[in-house]
């Protein structure tokens, strides 16, 4: 589980520390939401939604 | 809104705070101890700060805020490797913060009173900013007069009521407090249900913010990422910055190590906790929005009131309040606990040791506790609106980062020293200062404005080496925390690894006497239990990690020199091993006091037949001295009778002698069974010999024959040719001792059977008597049990003999009384003489 608690860890840093200026976030995404935190916000559900499945009882 | 209203509310709230702790000690203790609340426990990271300052840092610099949630989404992914470890540490030495760990790890030294003494400064000014957003918070709504009372001060001091009534029960500050952490859990979900809420009606009541927004210049800029590298710099450093702070903060070292019921908690909290976090970070950017777009003028900080009172209701507005109180509350409570603590165990204790006031050390705890709300009261009091308050929170989790590269190398890097633990530490808290703590001074009027220039371009404050465009957090925190982990890395890789400490052993009385001095005599009690079955240095241990975690470390070792020794054993293992062996010994010790405890049932078992088997060797000596008392008495009469009456008819005399000669024999065969019962008892061994059983069997009708004879008893056999490797003069004696008990009861007739079975032979000696009393047949075999005048000892005699030659003998059902025993036909299991 340590290689995986790992993994998640180094997906969850890059999906959170991405080079944002790089990136195409500037833009307006449905409802006129701001697609930085659509991004954010999105990828933060998945790491939880990945450290659920993780986690969960063996 | 009515001041008399919302003080009543606000009180009304602590009261139920009360209340939920005193259930939580009490009925509620398994929910306390439960993974959810465990989860929700760890929630106690989302402060006022969080409640009311994250809208204000969205309304005014845009994604920043979101950082410090992701950073301890990110420190808790890595759970297996952190908390998992630092609670099996904790177990094993009782840990109350990371400065306990700092002792353990690297020994004796300045670094525990260091660390304790930083942190109080780092966080008294974060402190007084959950007092400082009560008080805000409370003043607004009461219609910005000035309160009749400042509430902060009641506030606080009731907090400290409630941590030292919850968290200062027992001296050792590593015993579960179930009430507390409840009461923080229920603080937790209050200020969630709270914030969404809010935020859900407000979003009901305004509509969508966004379309607005993205259309105003002003609002625009907010909604886009940070430019440059200096803005992506800022964003990773306070990801990273968060993180650090989210494992280093006391009270998060307090509720998620030392308040940790099951380890397997992790598991739900490491999803679950990030989760909170998102929730209550979803109606934040709105939040913000609608409070530029429609409430200009308004201090940012205060929107999360402002928009429901403007626009909604009074009553909204009222739970925001709570909501936000319920987030400060729970900080304050938990941070002044494990700063007391801190206090106590690495700056009160040593004192009060030096003073010999030991005993003092709990009131010194709760007077800390106070002293630090009362302190933190104060900062609010005189920094006010200053600069050095706003900006505190971030620059509080800068300086409580600095114990990162200490703790984290001393977890795992073997080759950290104390040097370098110790100069990266003095490196970053200077830096720290220089770079955060005094600018923040100066900006609040209480140093010289020329110090934010520095002395040389190059030493600028916010600014060294010249840098320029980073914000000042991001500079600070990274200029420090660079500086630690150089100086602490590169210290220890050119310092010699400190001398191995000399192991200590002591005596276990000595022991349990000190720990029962300092801790109380039930603790001295348990401690003994404990301890018992450990080794000398083993002991030392224990009693090192109990009375560390009451005292202090340093105050533990201190005691423990009087009551212990230099172990003379080689030098113990490094320290890293140690303490991971620790945990795994410790389990070692108790199955081996458990196999102990086993062995000495088993002796005291074994005594206590030894005994019985004593007592029932007595009864026996009584009982054959009573046997043979009988005849002889008799045989005494007679001849006295004999002897005084020379002049006796010759019939009377002849009736007298034959009477003596019976007496005489009846002797003779005590003894004799006396003597084979001996022999018996010490164990003769067996002379096994291929026997002939149908021969031994005559030999022994023959030698009954004229007894049989004399009563007129008729002897019949039945007898199968049978060959065995047994004892013959065992065999003969059982086979005699069981024909004259027939012949003793019989009235007619005594018939002998010799068969086989299987691969035992069998024997039967029936006789056509009365039989066995149904009350004694279970009695039969047992020695001195006569029923008709024997010794009593003859079916004794019998059955120890067959069982001593593998066989068994029982008495069967049916006329008469019939005897049976086997004899194995060859012999494996010996068991000579059949003693007990």
């Amino acid at each position: 589980m340590k290689e995986r608690a790992l993994a998640l860890f180094f997906l969850a840093w890059v999906l959170f520390t991405p080079p944002f200026d790089l990136l195409p976030l500037g833009e307006k995404g449905p409802w006129g939401l701001p697609l930085l935190y659509l991004y954010l916000f999105l990828a933060w559900g998945l790491v939880i939604l990945l450290a659920y499945f993780l986690y969960r009882k063996p | 809104m009515s001041t008399l209203w919302v003080l009543l509310i606000l009180f009304l709230y602590l009261a139920s705070l009360f209340l939920v702790a005193l259930w939580g000690e009490g009925r509620g203790r398994t929910l306390a101890q439960s993974a959810h609340a465990y989860a929700f426990s760890l929630a106690v990271y989302a402060t006022a700060w969080t409640f009311f300052g994250s809208v204000g840092r969205a309304a005014t610099e845009g994604m920043g805020f979101l950082s410090i949630y992701l950073g301890p989404t990110l420190a808790l992914l890595l759970w297996p490797f952190l908390h998992g470890r630092l609670l099996e540490l904790a177990r094993t030495h009782r840990l109350t913060s990371w400065a306990d760990f700092l002792f353990l790890r690297y020994g004796p030294g300045p670094l525990g009173s260091l660390v304790a003494g930083f942190l109080v400064v780092g966080l008294l000014p974060y402190l007084a900013l959950q007092l400082k957003a009560i008080a805000q918070g409370f003043l607004f709504l009461s219609g910005g007069r000035a309160p009749l009372v400042d509430v902060a001060l009641p506030t606080a001091l009731l907090l400290a009521l409630f941590a030292i009534l919850f968290g200062t029960r027992h001296l050792d500050p590593s015993e579960k407090h179930p009430g507390l952490v409840l009461a923080v859990a229920f603080e937790s979900g209050v200020k969630l249900l709270a914030f969404l809420l809010v935020g859900g009606v407000v979003l009901w009541q305004l509509g969508n913010p966004f379309p607005q927004a993205q259309e105003d210049p002003r609002l625009r800029p907010l909604l886009l990422p940070h430019e440059g590298l200096s803005g992506h710099l800022a964003w990773v450093s306070l990801v990273l910055l968060s993180g650090l702070a989210f494992l280093f903060l006391p009270r998060q070292f307090h509720v998620s190590v030392v308040e940790n019921a099951n380890p397997h908690h992790l598991r739900l909290a490491a999803w679950l906790f990030p989760l909170y976090l998102l929730l209550i970070n979803l109606p934040v950017v709105p939040l913000a929005l609608w409070g530029r777009l429609l409430l200009p003028q308004e201090n940012p900080d205060l929107y999360v009131l402002a928009l429901p009172l403007e626009f909604v209701s009074p009553a909204l507005a009222l739970l925001a309040f709570l909501g936000g109180v319920s987030a400060a509350t729970a900080m304050v409570i938990v941070e002044s606990l494990a700063l007391s603590i801190l206090i106590s165990n690495h700056l009160l204790s040593p004192l009060l040791l030096r003073r010999k006031a030991l005993g003092s050390l709990l009131v010194g705890r709760r007077i800390s506790i106070l002293l630090v709300m009362l302190l933190a009261y104060l900062y609010f009091r005189l920094a006010g609106e200053a600069y050095a308050l706003v900006a505190m929170g971030l620059i509080s989790f800068v300086a409580v980062a600095q114990l990162a590269p200490a703790s984290l190398l001393g977890l795992f890097w073997r080759g950290a020293t104390p040097q370098g633990a110790l100069a990266g530490l003095l490196g970053g808290m200077l830096v720290w200062a220089y770079t955060l703590f005094l600018p923040a001074l100066a900006r609040s009027g209480w140093l010289p404005p020329s110090f934010l220039e520095g002395p040389h371009p190059l030493l600028h404050p916010e600014g060294l080496l010249g840098i320029q465009g980073l914000d000042p957090v991001t500079h600070g925190f990274l200029a420090s925390l660079g500086v630690n982990l150089a100086l602490a890395v590169g210290v220890s890789l050119f310092t010699r690894k400190g001398r191995i400490p000399v192991g200590r052993t002591g005596e276990l009385t000595e022991l349990t006497a000190l720990v029962e001095r300092v801790l109380g005599p039930e603790v001295g009690k348990a401690f003994r239990e404990e301890a018992l079955g450990l080794t000398g240095p083993q002991a030392v241990a224990l009693a090192e990690s109990w009375l560390s975690a009451s005292l202090g470390p340093a105050t533990a070792r201190l005691l423990l020199l009087s009551a212990t020794r230099e172990a003379p054993e080689a030098p113990p293992p490094p320290l890293e091993t140690l303490l991971e062996e620790a945990a795994r010994e410790s389990r070692e010790v108790r199955a081996y006091a458990r196999a102990l405890e086993e062995a000495k049932r088993e002796l005291s078992e074994a005594y206590e037949r030894l005994k019985a088997l004593d007592q029932a060797k007595d009864e026996i000596l009584a009982a054959v001295s009573h046997e043979l008392k009988t005849p002889l008495t008799a045989v005494r009469a007679l001849a006295e009778i004999l002897e005084a009456n020379p002049d006796l008819e010759e019939e009377e005399r002849r009736r007298f002698t034959a009477l003596l000669a019976k007496e005489a024999a009846r002797l003779s065969r005590l003894v004799e069974e006396v003597l084979a019962y001996t022999r018996l008892q010490a164990g003769v061994p067996l002379a096994r010999s291929p026997t002939d059983l149908k021969a031994l069997a005559e030999e022994a009708l023959a030698l009954v024959e004229p007894l049989a004879r004399e009563k007129g008893i008729a002897m019949e056999c039945q007898l199968a040719g049978v060959q065995a490797l047994t004892d013959r003069d065992r065999v003969l004696q059982v086979l005699l001792n069981l024909l004259h008990n027939a012949l003793r009861h019989a009235r007619s007739r005594v018939r002998l059977e010799l068969t086989t079975t299987g691969p035992e032979a069998l024997f039967r000696i029936q006789d056509d008597g009365p039989g066995v009393p149904e009350e004694a047949r279970a009695l039969v075999f047992e020695p001195f049990q006569s029923f008709s005048g024997g010794t009593g000892l003859g079916l004794f005699l019998a059955r120890r003999l067959v069982e001593g030659l593998g066989g068994r003998i029982w008495l069967e059902e049916g006329e008469g009384a019939v005897f049976a025993f086997t004899l194995p036909l060859e012999v494996k299991d010996e068991n000579p003489g059949g003693g007990r």
